[in-house]
């Protein structure tokens, strides 16, 4: 793969392609007998070089590069959001067109894929939030957004933190309302101006609470001036019930867009017996 | 109905089948009868003479009217038409680009299906592959294409 790419800058740029080629090497420990062998690529492709060899070489790149926009979004139309994130990485016109979060033609691509392709996704992505993204966090990503584990059964989606992460990544970026009012010393007054995550519907539970989302909420509230503070409090409540009840949807159509019958009761399963199992390792 | 593609090969072909192109069904509409060949400087004559070949195969089709584009998939091609896409990837192409300039709405979207069919499942390498196209992120563009895509977002 690597030899076609030189042997194909060969063509267009020979000095860019020796110097990249010198570079390569220099990089690579085993260099000799890979410098042999990219030798004798380089003599092949240039001897070659016939016409008929170096035409097909460079109409085929034009048409599948220079294909008017309209004609790539039509093929679009027919591509599943996975392949629509495949192709966004294939090069930069690709990229320009497929990746751009504001242009609404490259929203529509994505939101008749979703619409088309994955049903359970019915539901628009929230307010701020891309349609890329959404499908990332609801499709695509298959491992915890902050560390290497794998295993769908440490997973969990936190749609009120908009995070899909294991049990120790999530400790690690929250704290608890205990915490926040004892050792922050968070007045109680602003603890309904965070997001929370409620674990289960068991009330006395006490809820979590993104340290991010905390930090960034207090810094916005101590910049206001005394007079403020109290509307601004009220509008934050009113946001967040508001949002509460929107997480709890996104939350369901998550587990019915990644999991299928049988994972998701295996989930729950688990869930009941972590439910149990909860408050004897975890400090409250 | 006289065409003329651009190397200047003449082709007489039925009203009806010129018919499935909507640029030239208006033609003939304002120009009405007439002897004179239609010029497409656009299309090549072995283009062309695929182009005739759908138009003539599905002459009798109804007129689909801009459908409900939820229900146009890509797995419903059949087996004539599935036939005529076994041609390399330039002609492929050039029929994509003709059906876009001559307006036939069901051999561009026949094309584009058969297109998104050769990128179904493959990795943006394969993809590159398929098509032969280079991959023109620098080395610190791809890494930071990968991140991106790793968080999602914008940087």
């Amino acid at each position: 793969m690597i030899l076609t790419k030189l042997g194909r800058y060969n063509c267009f740029d020979p000095f860019g392609s020796s110097i990249r080629r010198n570079s390569n090497l220099s990089n690579n420990r085993s260099s000799t007998h890979i410098s042999s062998k990219s030798e004798k690529d380089r003599f092949y492709n240039l001897s070659s070089s016939s016409p008929t060899a170096s035409s097909f070489n460079v109409i085929t790149p034009q048409l599948a590069q220079t294909i008017p926009s309209e004609i790539l979004i039509e093929i679009c139309r027919y591509l599943h959001p996975v392949d629509l994130y495949s192709l966004a990485s294939v090069c930069k016109r690709y990229r320009n067109l497929l990746w751009s979060k504001c242009s609404t033609t490259t929203q529509e691509i994505w939101k008749n894929s979703r619409l088309k392709y994955v049903p359970s996704l019915s539901m628009t992505p929230p307010t701020e939030m891309s349609e890329q993204e959404y499908i990332w966090l609801m499709l695509i990503l298959k491992k915890c957004m902050f560390c290497e584990e794998r295993n769908k059964f440490e997973l969990t989606m936190y749609w009120e933190f908009r995070i899909y992460c294991c049990q120790k990544c999530l400790d690690d970026r929250t704290v608890s309302r205990h915490t926040l009012l004892n050792e922050w010393n968070v007045h109680d007054i602003l603890l309904s101006c965070f997001i929370q995550l409620q674990r289960s519907s068991n009330p006395r539970d006490p809820p979590l609470y993104l340290i991010e989302n905390v930090k960034t909420t207090l810094s916005n509230y101590n910049q206001l001036s005394e007079d403020e503070k109290p509307h601004w409090i009220i509008n934050r409540e009113k946001i967040i019930s508001k949002l509460q009840l929107e997480n709890e949807q996104y939350n369901h159509i998550h587990d019915l867009t990644r999991y299928d019958h049988t994972e998701r009761l295996e989930r729950l399963l688990k869930k009941l017996h972590e439910f149990y199992a909860w408050p004897k390792h975890r400090s409250m | 109905v006289k065409l003329t593609s651009s190397e200047g090969t003449e082709f007489i072909i039925d009203r009806k089948v010129a018919e499935k192109s909507v640029l030239l069904k208006n033609m003939l509409e304002d120009v009405g009868e007439s002897d004179m060949a239609i010029p497409l400087p656009n299309v090549t004559g072995p283009i062309l003479n695929k182009v005739i070949d759908y138009c003539t195969h599905h002459r009798d089709d109804p007129f689909v009217s801009q459908e409900d584009d939820s229900k146009k998939v890509s797995d419903d091609i059949d087996d004539w038409d599935a036939e005529f896409c076994k041609v390399d990837q330039g002609t492929l192409f050039e029929l994509i680009l003709s059906a876009n300039y001559l307006d036939i709405k069901p051999l561009l979207d026949l094309t584009c299906k058969t297109v998104a069919n050769m990128i179904k499942g493959k990795t943006p390498d394969e993809i590159r592959k398929t098509f032969n196209i280079t991959n023109d992120f620098t080395p610190e563009e791809e890494e930071h294409v990968r991140k991106e895509n790793e968080w999602c977002e914008e940087r």
